[in-house]
């Protein structure tokens, strides 16, 4: 385990060298000055101006000392400042947002699992019967629906229609539970419909699987209800594929809030990351990239290494 | 409803599009605009009885077929009560003399800092925070009498040192720099206890404008102002409403100002509301929809598309007033004249000439919305010139297939092609969907004379600007032709100098003037006559005489076309029905102020009816 363990970190360090350099790479070769953003059309009267506002920025440095001096600071926990909000820290820009990004994707998944358990479940159970049909066209929809999509017709229905909730902004949760939820549950649901699709389609396809175990059959001969199979004897192997595949969709939902952050205009790390793009406020994209990348990888070892717990078999290979 | 989803779906998609674009290609893309066009007219104006409250104002329709809005506001004048505003964007920082602050950014500061001077419905300029203000006889000196009695909001007394203590900070700050050098000033003295003296390197008779904007007419607290990023955390200033907190990217909020100076014609106290609420929204249809769902009262908006959408539910029965201004920001592009073939006349307003403006305002869904451009000026502005008007190159697409035959077949072509060989040039813009389809009129008209091969590139906001500056070639720009905006609501003196300065040092050098180069020259046109008029302008306060020279300016440029125009830009402020109070505000003479032009609200004397 240990061995698994150090194998694991040695290839989450690999991995976060190689992602800062290509992120720093790739922002720096952005088209566009970021002195020019930060003075602003009308502020380039002269270019001495612009050749300051450049100094100042570190940005006449060749790119190679600039990483380097980047990397430097960020082994430290110092992912430097905003070039555009002058004064605030990358990371504390994103140690305030990540609650935010953080809260969505968790009721993403959250509301994915409860409604793709149940679907997956049921398609399972009756395989190639109307209840299957209809539950695989339910996901097939879902999936095919970008999340933007689902989030125009979600404001139209409970914002602009029913008046039932905010159609936009973010009510944090020091500020009220009830408003935060209000405020939270569209742009959730609008994320968890693609997520549900995919783990309702897998929990089917794994419990059909399942459901030809000799363990099942066993447990029928017994006696036992259908219900009482499926939920207490079917649904835990049939879980494993799914356990995977949520690590991996919420390190890709804390970077995939990009659009339903926006389109809500709720100030995650998503809209954080557009308007850092926008205005070519290099830092704070390096940062948010790097962190989303940071997570992205540890969850997957953390599942990775969850998967070996779980399962004897893998442990042991 | 439906119709508008689909437009929205419409604008997500190619915006995803644009995004991919960016992460992929790194030539990238947002749905930022620093070019198209987008129009409209509300001009409103009053007939004027200023002791009278209810006004009733937008008289005058501008010409064409524009759908001009008409705003009454009756009923009296509420005080308290909140307003939720939804902006386009957040805005860079809260510091006037330091970050770049455009229309959404403008809708805070006004709340927070008053400014020294404003502008009038007749887009003159009179004392704000200022009592008055006098110049010497050839404006290089200005000097200004402050209100007595004002304290900021953090208790400290406004003086005329607090004003020399700013523009120790403005000479720091990267908005301010720019500005100071604009406007020739050069010293501020306190020459009494209220008392202020601006000395000016130069003349300029159109110093009060620069007084009436954020970089140098905002006052700010300059004690406070000492540590920037406290300041940025806590702005201070002596405006209506005072800084209470700000969620980055989620709200600022300001509430009433229970000291402020200001009352109403009846001698009620301003402000009215108790709290503003300013939220960050950039979706168009999510902040339209905020507004018709109740979460806020106010969307503010830039685009011609939305002003449709809106007119659209108010017109279905949905509760809305749209507050609409056409300002004279006007869409279209520019030739770089310093790059062949765009340095000859016969291609430039040959292009024009097969630029059919109604089909491209068509195009940027402005029909109805957005009035044909001429010129720097709408036909709302004091300062349109029927004359210029008349001069524009009009579609027509023989005149100019003929002026390109011309060329094409000069054997002294400036591209140095072979006789009759087409000519080839880049058309760029961002990638606003409407932009594109705009591109692609132009593309289709020009192309059918066979004589032009067209590149049309895309590339965004940013990227787009450097292109046109041209920082890594002495400010030439690698761009052909190249989509652009120009002019605003201000004095014109504010735009028209520095675009049409020398671009360069060499044609500075040559043209006399070494001193005087202007990186904001885009398109890098420069002539003698334009340069001397535009500086002739500000020796003069004369309104006659400076309206005279800016048509001269007009003229010059309908005959040279370093330019082209698409439509004048539509604007609006869409509310619900109880919000009163954006266009009919005043000054403290009495005189009705500027409306809300480039959707920028004076939120002062705006009540909930």
């Amino acid at each position: 385990m240990a061995r698994v363990l150090g194998i694991r970190l040695l290839r989450l360090v690999a991995t976060l060298f190689a992602v800062t350099f290509l992120s720093f790479l790739m922002t720096s070769l952005l088209p566009g000055d970021p002195a020019v953003a930060v003075l602003g059309v009308e502020g380039i009267q002269n270019e001495e101006l612009l050749l300051e506002v450049r100094e100042e920025l570190g940005l006449n440095e060749p790119l190679p000392v600039r990483y380097a001096n980047w990397l430097g600071r960020a082994v430290t926990g110092d992912l430097g400042e905003s070039y555009i909000n002058r004064g605030v820290p990358v990371a504390q820009t994103i140690q305030e947002r990540i609650p935010v990004t953080a809260q969505l994707a968790v009721m993403a998944i959250v509301i994915a699992i409860l409604l793709a358990i149940p679907l997956g479940v049921l398609g399972a159970y009756k395989e190639s019967r109307w209840p299957d049909t209809f539950s695989s066209a339910f996901a097939q929809v879902a999936l095919s629906v970008p999340n933007f999509i689902t989030g125009i017709f979600l404001i139209w229905l409970f914002s602009v229609t029913l008046r039932w909730l905010p159609a936009s902004n973010w009510t944090r949760l020091s500020d009220g539970v009830w408003g935060n939820f209000k405020t939270a549950i569209m742009p959730a649901t609008a994320l968890a419909m693609t997520q549900m699709a995919i783990f309702s389609r897998l929990v089917r396809s794994d419990m059909i699987a399942t459901l030809q175990e000799n363990f099942v059959l066993a447990a029928k001969a017994k006696g036992l209800t259908d219900r009482f199979i499926l939920l207490r004897h079917a649904l835990r192997p049939s879980s494993l594929s799914l356990m995977t595949i949520l690590g991996i969709n919420f390190g890709a939902l804390l970077g995939g809030t990009v659009v339903i952050e926006t389109l809500f205009a709720i100030p995650g790390l998503g809209f954080r990351l557009i308007n850092a793009i926008s205005q070519r406020d290099i830092m704070v994209i390096q940062g948010i990239t790097v962190f989303i990348a940071v997570v992205y990888v540890v969850v997957n070892t953390l599942v990775d290494l969850l998967y070996a717990v779980v399962d004897p078999r893998i442990r042991r290979s | 409803m439906s119709e508008r989803l689909d437009g929205r779906l419409a604008r997500l998609l190619a915006a995803l599009m644009a995004f991919a674009l960016l992460g992929a290609a790194c030539g990238g893309s947002d749905d930022g605009d620093a070019a198209p066009a987008d129009e409209e007219t509300a001009a409103e104006e009053s007939e004027g009885d200023a002791a009278e409250e209810e006004v009733a104002e937008a008289g005058d329709e501008a010409e064409g077929d524009v759908d001009t809005e008409i705003e009454e506001e009756t009923g009296d004048r509420v005080s308290g009560g909140e307003l939720a505003v939804g902006l386009e964007a957040e805005l860079p920082g809260m510091r006037p003399w330091e970050d770049t602050c455009a229309s959404a950014c403008y809708n805070i500061f006004i709340t927070i800092y008053d400014k020294l001077m404003e502008s009038t419905e007749t887009g003159q300029y009179e004392p704000w925070l200022l009592e008055s203000i006098e110049p010497n006889e050839d404006f290089t000196q200005w000097v200004g009498t402050l209100r007595s009695g004002i304290t900021f909001h953090n208790g400290v007394e406004l003086t005329a040192q607090s004003l020399v203590d700013m523009f120790a900070i403005q000479q720091t700050g990267s908005q301010s720099q720019s500005q100071i050098a604009a406007s020739n000033l050069a010293t501020v003295d306190a020459t009494g206890d209220l008392e202020v003296t601006y000395g000016l390197s130069q003349p300029n008779s159109a110093f009060p404008a620069y007084l009436s904007r954020a970089q140098l007419g905002m006052v700010f607290e300059p004690g406070a102002a000492a540590d920037p990023d406290a300041f940025n955390a806590a702005p201070v200033g002596t405006g209506p409403f005072a800084f209470e907190s700000r969620d980055l990217d989620n709200e600022t909020i300001v509430v009433r100002n229970a000291d402020y100076w200001g009352t109403d014609a009846n001698g009620t106290q301003l402000p009215y509301l108790d709290k503003i609420s300013f939220r960050p929204i950039p979706d168009e249809g999510t902040r339209l929809d905020a507004t018709l769902s109740g979460t806020t009262q106010v969307a503010h908006t830039l685009r011609q598309n939305t002003i449709r959408d809106a007119r659209t539910e108010r017109d279905g029965g949905a509760e809305i007033t749209l507050f609409e201004f056409q300002g004279s920001n006007v869409g279209g592009g520019m030739f770089n004249v310093l790059v062949p073939p765009f340095d000859d006349v016969r291609v430039r307003k040959a292009l024009v000439h097969l630029t059919p403006q109604d089909q491209v305002i068509e195009a940027l869904g402005g029909t109805g919305i957005s009035l044909p451009g001429s010129q720097w000026f709408s036909p709302d502005s004091p300062w349109y010139s029927e004359a210029a008007a008349a001069a524009w190159p009009q579609f027509d697409f023989e005149a100019g297939k003929a002026l390109l035959e011309e060329y094409v077949n000069d054997p002294e072509r400036s591209d140095g092609k072979a006789v009759g060989e087409k000519i080839e040039y880049e058309l760029s813009c961002p990638p606003d969907p409407t932009l594109i389809a705009a591109m692609q009129v132009g593309f289709e008209v020009a192309t059918s004379t066979e004589l032009v091969d067209i590149n049309l590139t895309n590339y965004d906001q940013q990227t787009h600007i450097n292109y046109a500056l041209g920082a890594e070639n002495g400010f030439v720009g690698s761009h052909g032709a190249h989509c652009w905006r120009f002019s605003d609501d201000n004095d014109p003196s504010v735009t028209i100098n520095p675009a049409f300065a020398p671009p360069t040092a060499e044609i500075a050098e040559a043209a006399g003037i070494p001193d005087v180069v202007s990186p904001l020259n885009f398109a890098n046109y420069f002539d003698g006559d334009v340069f001397q008029a535009a500086v002739g302008a500000t020796r003069t306060d004369n309104f006659e005489e400076r309206k005279a020279l800016y048509e001269a300016i007009n003229l010059k440029l309908a005959e040279d076309v370093p330019l082209w125009y698409s439509g004048y830009t539509a604007t609006a402020l869409i509310t619900d029905a109880s919000v009163q109070g954006l266009v009919s505000w005043e000054l403290p003479s009495g005189t009705l102020g500027q409306g809300m032009p480039n959707a920028e609200g004076r939120w002062h004397q705006v009540w909930i009816g």
